[in-house]
C-alpha cells in the first residue's frame, strides 16, 4: 500500500524533465565541442584542394628553366581546372602583374595559394617575387 | 507541452553548436600556409641580385695587427668598396668560402680567416633575409670532406622549430674541378687532390697574384690572408710571396694540408673510393628549411 503511494507521487513527474533537460544540454554541449574540436583538428579540409596543383601548373606554363615570365602568365586560362575559373598575380618589390578573371570578393568559396619565384623583369633583371593563384567556381 | 519546451530548447542548443561549428571552421581556413621548401630553393637559385660591401673590417684589423694605425684610412675609403652580382644561391656560396677558416688547435674550422670579407658576408645575409622574410632558415656549408679541418659556415634567419619543417637541399659549385678518378686509388693521391682544391678556393692563385701586383689596400689584405693561412697550416711561404709566386706558395700550403687531410681520410675510411663518395670539395651545400607561422612576404 505505501509502495503504490509513492508510485503516484506528484513530486516525481515535475522533477525528471529538468534532469533530462541538464542531462540533454550536456549533451549538446558535449556535442559541439567535439564538432568544434574536430574542425581544429582537421587540416584547413578541402581549402586547397585545387589552388595547391594549379599553382603547380599556372609555375609550370609560365617559367622556363625557373624564372617566371609575367607575360606568359596568361597562358592561366588553359591551366585552370574544368569547370572553374582561375586568376594569377606575380607581385616583385616594384610591380605586379595579374591574368584571368577578377576573383570574387572575400574569401569564401575561393581557393587560393602561393610560393616565392624568380622573375624576369624588362629591364633584364632576376627578380624575387611571388606567385599567387586563386580558384573558384 | 513538457515535450514541446524541451525540443525546442534542444534546436535552439544544436543551432549554438552549428554556429560554433563554423566560426571555428571560418578561423581556420584564414592561417597561411608556410611556403615550401623547394619553392624556396629554386627561387634562390634563379634570382639574381647585386650586393654593396666594403673591405673596411679587414682592413681593421690589419691596422690593429701590424699595430700600423692609420696607414689605411678604412671608413670612407672608395677603394675599398666592392660590388657583387650573382644569383642569391651563387652568392651564399661565395659568401661561405669567402668567409671560410682553417681549423687550429682550439680555434674551429668555420671560423673565418680573416675579417675582410665580412661586409660582404653580411650584405649577402641581408639580401637574402630580405626576400625570404621570416619562417625560413637557409644554412650554407662548404667542407671538403664531413669534419675536414677546412670548411666555412652561413647561416641566414630564426632558428627553426624542432618539428613541422619542410626541407629541401642546392648544391652549388665552387668553381674547381671535381676530384678527378684517378685520384681515389691511393689515399695519398685523394688527400693531395683535395688539398690542392681547398687552397685553390681559400686563396686563388691567379686572382692573388694579380691582386698583390697592385698597390691598393686588397695587396696588403691578401697578403695578410696568406700569412694567417702559413700560421694555421705551420708553413713558411714569405719567400715564394717575396715575388708574388702565388703558384709555388699554394704549392706549398697544399703539402701542408695533404699530409693532415691524408692522415685524417686514412684514419676515417677504409677504402680510398669509400673515402671519395664523401669528399665535397667543389661544392657548396645549401639547406633550407621552411615552417608554418607568419609569413615574411605576401
Amino acid at each position: 500500500m505505501s509502495s503504490s503511494s509513492t508510485r503516484e507521487s506528484p513530486c516525481r513527474g515535475q522533477t525528471t524533465p529538468v534532469v533530462a533537460l541538464v542531462a540533454l544540454f550536456a549533451v549538446c554541449t558535449a556535442v559541439s565541442l567535439y564538432a568544434t574540436a574536430v574542425v581544429d583538428v582537421t587540416p584547413a579540409g578541402t581549402g586547397n584542394a585545387l589552388a595547391d596543383p594549379t599553382l603547380e601548373r599556372v609555375y609550370d606554363a609560365a617559367s622556363e628553366g625557373g624564372v617566371v615570365s609575367p607575360i606568359s602568365l596568361s597562358r592561366i586560362e588553359r591551366v585552370a581546372p574544368d569547370g572553374y575559373r582561375a586568376a594569377a598575380t606575380v607581385t616583385t618589390e616594384n610591380g605586379r602583374w595579374t591574368a584571368g578573371a577578377q576573383p570574387p570578393s572575400g574569401s569564401e568559396g575561393v581557393d587560393t595559394a602561393a610560393r616565392p619565384v624568380a622573375v624576369s623583369t624588362a629591364d633584364g633583371a632576376v627578380r624575387w617575387g611571388r606567385l599567387r593563384v586563386w580558384v573558384w567556381r | 507541452m513538457n515535450a514541446a519546451v524541451d525540443a525546442v530548447v534542444a534546436l535552439l542548443l544544436i543551432s549554438a553548436a552549428v554556429g560554433v561549428v563554423v566560426t571555428g571552421s571560418g578561423a581556420q581556413t584564414s592561417e597561411p600556409t608556410p611556403d615550401r621548401a623547394d619553392a624556396v630553393a629554386d627561387a634562390l637559385a634563379a634570382t639574381t641580385a647585386a650586393v654593396n660591401y666594403s673591405l673596411a673590417p679587414g682592413v681593421r684589423e690589419l691596422n690593429r695587427s701590424t699595430a700600423k694605425t692609420g696607414r689605411v684610412p678604412p671608413d670612407g675609403n672608395p677603394e675599398l668598396h666592392r660590388t657583387a652580382h650573382g644569383s642569391l644561391a651563387g652568392l651564399l656560396a661565395r659568401a661561405t668560402t669567402a668567409s671560410s677558416g682553417v681549423a687550429n688547435g682550439s680555434r674551429p674550422a668555420e671560423e673565418p680567416l680573416t675579417r675582410t670579407r665580412a661586409g660582404f658576408r653580411r650584405a649577402v645575409r641581408d639580401a637574402v633575409l630580405a626576400r625570404t622574410g621570416g619562417g625560413v632558415r637557409i644554412d650554407a656549408v662548404w667542407r671538403p670532406y664531413p669534419d675536414a679541418p677546412v670548411g666555412g659556415r652561413l647561416g641566414v634567419g630564426p632558428e627553426p622549430p624542432g618539428d613541422g619543417v619542410h626541407a629541401a637541399t642546392l648544391t652549388i659549385p665552387t668553381g674547381v674541378e671535381p676530384v678527378p678518378a684517378e685520384a681515389t686509388v691511393t689515399f695519398e693521391a685523394l688527400g693531395r687532390a683535395v688539398a690542392a682544391r681547398t687552397v685553390e678556393i681559400l686563396v686563388p692563385h691567379d686572382a692573388a697574384r694579380v691582386t698583390l701586383r697592385g698597390d691598393d689596400p686588397a695587396a696588403a689584405l691578401v697578403a695578410h690572408r696568406y700569412a694567417r693561412l702559413a700560421n694555421a697550416t705551420n708553413t713558411s711561404i714569405a719567400e715564394p710571396l717575396a715575388t708574388e709566386d702565388t703558384a709555388a706558395a699554394n704549392a706549398r700550403l697544399t703539402d701542408a694540408l695533404a699530409a693532415r687531410m691524408t692522415g685524417e681520410l686514412k684514419a676515417e675510411y677504409n677504402h680510398p673510393g669509400q673515402a671519395v663518395e664523401a669528399v665535397s670539395v667543389s661544392s657548396v651545400r645549401i639547406v633550407v628549411r621552411t615552417w608554418g607561422g607568419p609569413e615574411g612576404r605576401r
